[in-house]
């Protein structure tokens, strides 16, 4: 009992040695409770973020893989890719079949030329002639040396409403008149508002495309409807201006059923260029993974992959809120570290300074576990009441440290976001390896910019352990140098 | 009755020089024991080897024939042994009044009102109720000496051990620490004294020289 009222009587009687430590160990406390806050903010946040997220995954040829494959077994990259096939709509709806899938959707895009009477909103004075792709063209596959013309429309037929997937992310909607049906082929499409207005057609017209590779095959279509998107999502429409058939406003849309017949009705001497992509709605990152398992299990060959763009986006999102946790894990290493260093050096100081003391203690007979045990007691009360301060300060500073730190990532990110565009005229990814944030920022529009955050039970806990920790580690480090002397040495070292 | 026993002991510094050789004396309680000699005599070194701080490089001190190397040196010193150290050692940012409570409060002997007790101890060798309360650092030498002995007679030792107690006192000052210590050799207590003051010398008991390791 006497000792922790001689401590108690020590931290009033020094006041200016115990404000230094509460000091120290406050700013100790303040900036791991910012960093622990963050760190813990961040996590929570990409948890929700996940497990809100809606996940949908697609299968596709693994080209790296084949690659490596190839390169092992002395092949040619090249023919490896080459002869390699993507899934056919029949495979992609076998693997449909796992439990973990919730809905399966599907969509055939090929590629149009229009008419003197119908012009793209943006004209390509060339049509571009490629060669066979791996996992790309559909139709037609009966060597490599077959080519396929491009054209100025891109026609999208999908199985349902869910698959018009870059019609709801690119943001529009119907301005007139409505969505062909899904059930038959019904030559039914709709259009974009801005193409209409260029060629005067209004719902219930009938447009003509044709076959890049043979402007005399004609394909009619009646148009439903028009949709438009807001100003600025055509404004930064990818590829505008690039390819007109990659402008959303030459996008064509219709059902699966038409589309594909009118393929199918297509010459073989020049077949049109289509792929065909299958989406499979599995919801959770858990239904994701258990879903790679099923398909693996039901077959599928390892020269293809299964993969979430929803993930992958998520996961970029997620880039300036990883950036901000690595951040705070880097302040509170250092923070540890660095206040950890001084705070040892200064025990060492000042216990250095109170060698009289401990001489004069065990003198009077203070056995010399009770004198450190005292010592300790004063660094400890002196570290809660500085840790006590230090968090109190942290959670009320920590979401205005956090937002501040938050938009300068952001920022940060999308400057190089911006550069990048004024460089290379679009997004693009840059390479740069695996984890590269030049390759990682492209495409991201929608990063999570802010971080609610808040202090519990668990981050105080975790911040008095740290630094009471901290503190009595200190102290002991400087107690056990101290320690080594005898009583008499002290006394008459003094005298 | 003996309580503290000296054989043949002797005590080396670091550099090999000898300063206590084969001294042999017997401590009996209710006796005023005076340790006498020049300066560098062993004087002090005698009082840090019988209170435990310095241990002897031969021979053998025993407490109640107890070897005292085998005994809980930090038990002996508070509260066995009260020691009056020459240059007092007491804690500075202290008062006189809690630097001889401390001293009970290490003792860990039931002591009823310490306050009271070290109060009365202070007062007992003339420290004013004004001196009692002030930090020992801005108290004068012979004040704070006057804290080292209540300090030392505040947990009831049986023996006092006391290094120049009266360097820094006055003749009426003196006569009253003598007198207290007096009164508690007349309670059994063995009180050894190192001085070389001849009015000390004069008021205790047995007188041992150091040098010529006899008695007076």
């Amino acid at each position: 009992m006497y000792i922790l009222k001689n401590a108690g009587r020590n931290i009033l009687r020094a006041k200016g040695r115990s404000v230094l430590i509460g000091l120290i160990v406050c700013i100790i406390a303040f900036s791991s409770c910012i960093a622990l806050i963050i760190m813990e903010s961040a996590e929570k946040t990409a948890e929700d973020g996940l497990s809100n997220l809606n996940i949908t995954a697609t299968i596709d040829v693994d080209r790296q893989k084949l690659m490596s494959d190839a390169t092992e077994n002395g092949e040619d990259p090249r023919t490896a890719m080459s002869s390699a096939e993507a899934l056919t709509l029949e495979e992609m709806q076998t693997y449909a079949a796992s439990s973990q899938v919730q809905n399966f959707y599907y969509s055939l895009q090929s590629s149009l030329s229009g008419t003197d009477s119908l012009e793209p909103v943006e004209t390509s004075d060339q049509t571009v002639e490629i060669p066979n792709q791996v996992g790309g063209p559909q139709g037609d596959q009966s060597g490599s040396e077959q080519t396929f013309s491009m054209g100025d429309f891109t026609v999208i037929g999908v199985s349902d409403a869910s698959a018009m997937t870059s019609f709801t992310s690119a943001g529009y909607t119907m301005a007139e008149g409505q969505v062909f049906t899904f059930d038959t082929a019904n030559n039914e499409c709709v259009i974009s508002q801005e193409l209409a207005l260029l060629n005067d057609i209004s719902v219930g017209d009938n447009i003509t495309l044709t076959n890049p590779g043979d402007t005399t095959e004609t394909f009619s279509f009646e148009v439903t409807g028009l949709f438009a998107g807001s100003s600025e999502s055509v404004a930064t429409s990818q590829g505008r201006g690039f390819m007109a058939s990659m402008d959303p406003s030459n996008q064509i849309y219709t059902n699966y059923q038409t589309l594909s017949s009118l393929i199918d009705s297509a010459s073989t001497e020049n077949p049109l260029l289509s792929s065909v992509q299958g989406t499979y709605v599995l919801g959770t990152p858990d239904a994701y993974e258990a879903f790679q398992a099923d398909v693996s299990e039901m077959g599928l060959s390892d020269t293809y992959t299964v993969s979430s763009n929803d993930l992958t986006n998520y996961e970029n999102s997620l880039l300036p809120l990883t950036n901000l946790k690595k951040f705070a894990t880097v302040l509170l290493v250092l923070v540890l570290g660095i206040g950890g260093i001084i705070l040892t050096l200064f025990s060492i100081f000042i216990i250095r300074e109170r060698k009289y003391e401990v001489g004069v203690l065990t003198a009077i007979g203070m056995k010399k576990k009770n004198v450190a045990t005292q010592f300790l007691t004063e660094a400890f009360l002196v570290a809660m009441i500085g840790v006590m301060v230090g968090t109190g300060l942290g959670a009320a500073l920590s979401q205005p440290v956090a937002d501040v730190l938050m938009a300068d990532q952001v920022s940060s990110i999308q400057e190089q976001q911006t550069e990048q565009i004024s460089q290379f005229g679009r997004d693009v990814g840059m390479g740069g390896g695996p984890g590269s944030s030049v390759g990682r920022i492209a495409n991201v529009d929608n990063y999570i910019d802010s971080l609610s955050s808040s202090m519990d039970l668990s981050i105080v806990l975790s911040l008095a352990g740290i630094c009471v920790m901290l503190t009595l580690l200190a102290s002991s480090a400087a107690l056990i140098f101290v320690m080594r002397y005898e009583p008499m040495r002290i006394l008459s070292e003094r005298e | 009755m003996s309580i503290l026993q000296i054989e043949n002991l002797e005590y080396r510094y670091g550099n090999g020089n000898k300063v206590i050789d084969g001294l042999n004396i017997e401590f009996e309680t209710g006796m005023m024991i005076a340790l006498t000699g020049k300066s560098g005599a062993g004087k002090t070194t005698l009082v840090s080897l019988l209170s435990g701080l310095t241990c002897p490089t031969g021979g053998k001190i025993l407490y109640e024939n107890q070897d005292l190397l085998a005994m809980d040196k930090y038990e002996l010193r508070s509260k066995k042994i009260g020691v009056i150290f020459q240059g007092y050692n007491l804690l500075p940012r202290l008062t006189a009044k809690e630097n001889v409570i401390l001293s009970m409060d290490v003792s860990g002997k039931a002591i009823e009102n310490k306050e009271a007790r070290a109060i009365e101890l202070l007062a007992k060798v003339h420290l004013t109720d004004n001196l009692q309360k002030r930090r020992v650092l801005k108290l004068s030498g012979g004040e704070q000496q006057r804290v080292a002995i209540a300090r030392a007679l505040s947990y009831d030792p049986q023996v006092i051990l006391a290094d120049e107690p009266t360097g820094n006192l006055d003749q009426a000052n003196t006569e009253e620490v003598l007198e207290i210590f007096r009164s508690l050799a007349n309670e059994g207590k063995c009180i050894i004294i190192a001085t070389h003051d001849p009015q000390v010398t004069r008021f205790c008991d047995r007188v041992v020289n150091l040098e010529k390791k006899q008695e007076n």
